[in-house]
């Protein structure tokens, strides 16, 4: 059954259109979520909320006007979208009456393998799932103080529509499960947490190695016991595969969206087919990988997502466009259109961000390294696109010292400037891995992946402790 | 939007339900209507409306609580719901031991006396002069200087909720608050370089909004950063502002819940009555300064608000609690139960750091090379909560003898908050006016790590 009767969107948008829009969206949402979680080795607190409600977005040549209303009956939608037509009147009617297809059905595919639904599996399974990790951090070492095992579920059932015919619904679906364990000795207390995750099956964690999952979380914050702290200056470093990607989601992603290179605010602006990287960088946003934390069958604006092309061999080749994004720079959509949530108004947004595949190995790239700092686990990060200003903290590391790994060290957060970090990627591993993360920005936080094989940067400030 | 009356008797059909279950309950409902408006290059960027409303369930049965939210306000979503808190509350009663404390509802509900808290709905402001005055934060910024080229980011906001709160045990409280806010992101450009200045505003007051000042302040920042170097990689004599130490005594806070006593995460556990931080700390949480985002005249249970003192001559006083950890830890009821959309928790309300006597140029005096650190960002990557380190991409101004030297860039503030906050060696006697929750002074503290130019 379809969330809102289609002659009710028609008569929502063709209001919302009534002083002389010339587009009008509706997007409609009703989800499910839920956080369990275990402290003190037992059940601690099992939370469910339901969001429910929807947002009409109109334009006015570049302009954007968004209303929001949990009221999704025909006099909440039509209030909603009178609102967003007086907002900025510029006359009568210019825009055709909508007329929508039909819904475009949900395919059966690499986004959506339909089994249950989270709500209808025992919670009780899902508790000993959780129990069983705080049970195997605490047999690998008696110095564990806490366990904090959590599992986040969410599914969210959409329909967008808007006034040029586009009508489409869908349900997304991401599973996410934690692990964050507290270690002590002699006072000393250190913290580690790892994820996994999936977006098409709620009970994943049964084909999940859970044991690895506890043993090796809990011996990355034994290491961290372990380590000093980072040294404080500038070090060439190899950032490994997976969640080390950040380094290029907060380098050059964000300033690639046109969310900011619309309103000339990013360091990358104007730079389409100049060399902005050195040549072995290839960067690709994909929302299309089959069960990709960031994959979408269709974006926030209900165009399918596609495979984009940021830089190919170090030349700037695309940017990522949503409508309003194309319509300012005329720049063709990517389906890059994203928002957390009927709340927002959807920009655009990285899918699943990754640098290619090179042709060095990890070890091959720790050999060239004299003295610097191999950082196998990342943190998250942060950008200024508009100065191009970023930064991204480390996990766990260890020093190169004579082109070997030596001691751990902890605590760092590591800064650049995004073009000048970009020239600085000397060498591309041959390890791709994508992982799972979470990004905030303007349409607020969406599931995004980050990815990369293992990256030689020749030098970045490492802001450890100065002696 | 449902009236008082409706939603009392919502409540009354729910209530008899948990009663027939052998359960007791809890209902919260927020309503709010908010405005927002932004300019960018002269174009409205952002006009938003938004009408929201939630209602969020507490169940407790036999030792077990279950929490359940919903933004579908009809009777069925309703105990629908309900129902759901209810099955967790039972789901999670059976893995509770007799060691377990058996959860409560608050008795003896009211509020504290708190008036200012509600200002208007804002409605009698015509939107016409809510979209100039989003208008003239870009406007006022870009005209300020022609080096400030953007504002990417700047905005007026204007929110008002009501928020009630029923439970089995009696209670019947509603309140009301309303606010405005505004920001302003710049950008400055000098050739190849480029710089960001940000400031923000809070008030209850349409008559306190000046957005040429939000403005002009923001633009200002960008320019003074302009031609702004490394510093050298060492140990530094810092200056926070007052903005930076408002962001690092938040950080703080947290470790003074009960909750994290409770679940051994807190790095002020077992401290009361001892010293933790500089001798020079004064701090308190006060919930009935109506003017701060914080202020509330009850907490999430319905207990009457009050100030707390919470360290005092640097010796921790207290720590904050709700209604279960004042009971469980054996601690005063501070009255600082939260919740939203999850479970009930704990939090501070508006923090005070009490002023010192010097003003920040005599701060910056204290020793021949000083750096002054006016922002610090990747707060959320760049701390650990477990441990207290930190490691904060930062900007600011070297003062050699009390004068400004430089601006600084691209150097990275590192070390333990606990530690920096038992160092602290001197407070200015100005507090920070960004709007935010707590008000900190400036603070000088010696022997700081700052990673920059090698």
């Amino acid at each position: 059954m379809s969330l809102l009767a289609k002659s009710l969107v028609e008569k929502t948008l063709n209001e919302a259109l009534s002083t002389g829009a010339d587009f009008a969206e509706l997007f409609a949402e009703e989800s499910y979520s839920s956080v369990l979680s275990v402290m003190d080795s037992k059940p601690f607190s099992a939370q469910v909320g339901r969001q429910y409600g929807a947002g009409v977005r109109v334009h006015f040549g570049t302009e954007e006007v968004y209303i929001t209303t949990n009221d999704l009956s025909e006099r909440g939608l039509i209030r909603a979208a009178q609102t967003a037509a007086g907002a900025k009147p510029t006359g009568t009617r210019k825009a055709a009456p909508v007329v929508l297809g039909d819904a475009a059905p949900t395919t059966y595919d690499g986004f959506h393998q339909y089994g249950q639904m989270p709500w209808e599996v025992d919670r009780e399974q899902k508790f000993k799932f959780l129990l069983g990790l705080d049970q195997t951090s605490r047999k690998t070492s008696s110095l564990v103080t806490q366990t904090e095992p959590r599992l986040i579920e969410k599914v969210q059932r959409v329909m967008i529509a808007n006034s040029e015919g586009l009508f489409v619904e869908d349900v997304r679906r991401n599973f996410r499960t934690f692990l964050e364990v507290y270690v002590e000795d002699a006072g000393k207390k250190e913290t580690y947490h790892k994820n996994e995750w999936s977006t098409t099956n709620p009970v994943f964690y049964d084909a999940l190695n859970g044991q690895e999952l506890a043993e090796n979380t809990t011996k990355s914050a034994l290491t961290l016991l372990r380590a000093d702290f980072a040294p404080a200056g500038e070090f060439p470093v190899v950032i490994d595969q997976g969640f080390g990607g950040v380094i290029f989601h907060e380098a050059c992603g964000h300033g690639l969206e046109t969310t900011s290179v619309a309103q000339d605010a990013s360091v990358f602006c104007g730079k389409l087919d100049q060399k902005i990287a050195d040549s072995c960088v290839t960067a690709i946003d994909d929302g299309t990988i089959a069960g990709g934390w960031g994959s979408l069958q269709y974006d926030d604006e209900g165009r399918p997502t596609q495979k984009t092309t940021l830089i190919e061999n170090g030349i700037l080749k695309s940017y990522m466009v949503d409508r309003l994004g194309a319509q300012k720079t005329g720049y063709q959509i990517t389906g890059s259109g994203r928002r957390q949530n009927y709340k927002f108004a959807p920009t655009s947004r990285m899918r699943n961000t990754y640098i290619a595949a090179g042709n060095s190995s990890l070890e091959e790239m720790i050999r060239d390294v004299d003295l610097g700092i191999y950082a196998k686990d990342m943190g998250g990060g942060s950008v200024s696109p508009g100065t191009g200003d970023f930064n991204f903290a480390i996990q766990e590391a260890y020093m190169i010292r004579k082109g070997q790994l030596a001691e751990p060290v902890k605590g760092a957060s590591l800064i650049g400037r995004g073009i000048e970090t970009l020239g600085r990627i000397t060498k591309v591993g041959n390890n791709l891995k994508l992982s799972a993360g979470m990004c905030g920005s303007v349409s607020g936080s969406i599931p995004a992946a980050v990815g990369q094989p293992a990256l030689l940067v020749s030098k970045i400030l490492v802001g450890g402790r100065a002696s | 939007m449902m009236t008082s009356s409706e939603l009392q008797k919502e409540f009354d059909r729910i209530e008899a339900l948990a009663k027939k279950e052998g359960a007791e309950v809890e209902m919260t409902v927020s309503q709010a209507e908010s405005f927002s408006a932004g300019y960018q290059q002269r174009k409205l960027k952002k006009y938003s409306s938004d009408n929201a409303v939630s209602a969020s369930f507490r169940v407790l049965y036999g030792k077990g609580t279950g929490v359940s939210t919903t933004e579908k306000m009809d009777a069925e979503a309703l105990r629908q719901t309900f129902n759901e808190a209810l099955q967790t509350a039972k789901d999670l009663s059976k893995s509770k031991t007799a060691q377990d404390l058996e959860p409560a509802l608050f008795q003896g509900a009211k509020p504290s006396e708190l008036k200012g808290l509600f200002h208007s709905d804002y409605s009698e402001i015509p939107v016409k002069d809510k979209l100039a005055w989003a208008e003239d934060l870009e406007k006022f910024a870009l005209e300020f200087d022609p080096r400030v080229t953007n504002v990417p980011y700047s905005g007026y906001s204007n929110s008002a909720s009501e928020r009630f709160l029923f439970n089995s045990k009696g209670t019947r409280l509603n309140s009301r608050s309303s606010h405005l806010s505004a920001y302003s992101y710049a950008l400055a450009k000098h050739g190849e370089d480029s710089k960001a200045g940000y400031t923000s505003f809070f008030s209850r007051s349409p008559a306190e909004l000046n957005a040429k000042t939000i403005a002009h302040t923001a633009a200002q920042k960008s320019l003074d950063l302009l031609g702004a170097v490394q510093p050298d990689t060492g140990r530094w004599t810092v200056v926070l502002t007052n903005e930076v130490a408002s962001e690092l005594v938040g950080l703080a806070l947290g470790h003074f819940s009960a909750k994290a006593l409770d679940e051994n995460t807190s790095l002020l556990k077992d401290k009361k009555g001892e010293k933790v931080f500089s001798d020079l700390f004064n701090w308190v949480d006060d919930p009935l300064q109506a003017h701060m985002p914080g202020a509330r005249a009850f907490d999430a249970e319905g207990a009457a608000t009050r100030k707390t003192p919470l360290v005092e001559k640097g010796v921790l006083s207290n720590y904050l609690t709700n209604y279960f950890y004042s009971r469980k830890m054996n601690l005063p009821h501070t009255a600082s139960a939260v919740r939203g959309a999850a479970e009930m928790d704990i939090s501070s309300s508006n923090v005070i750091v009490e002023k010192g006597q010097k003003t920040r140029e005599e701060l910056l005096k204290s020793d021949r090379k000083v750096i002054l650190i006016t922002e610090v960002q990747a707060i959320h990557s760049g701390y650990k909560d477990a441990t207290g380190d930190f490691s904060l991409p930062s900007s600011g101004f070297l003062y050699e003898n009390g004068a400004m030297v430089s601006p600084l860039h691209q150097f990275v503030f590192s070390g333990n908050l606990m530690s920096l906050l038992k160092n602290v060696s001197g407070l200015s006697n100005q507090w920070n006016t960004d709007g935010g929750s707590v008000l900190a002074t400036d603070l000088l503290v010696p022997d700081i790590s700052i990673a920059g130019k090698t």
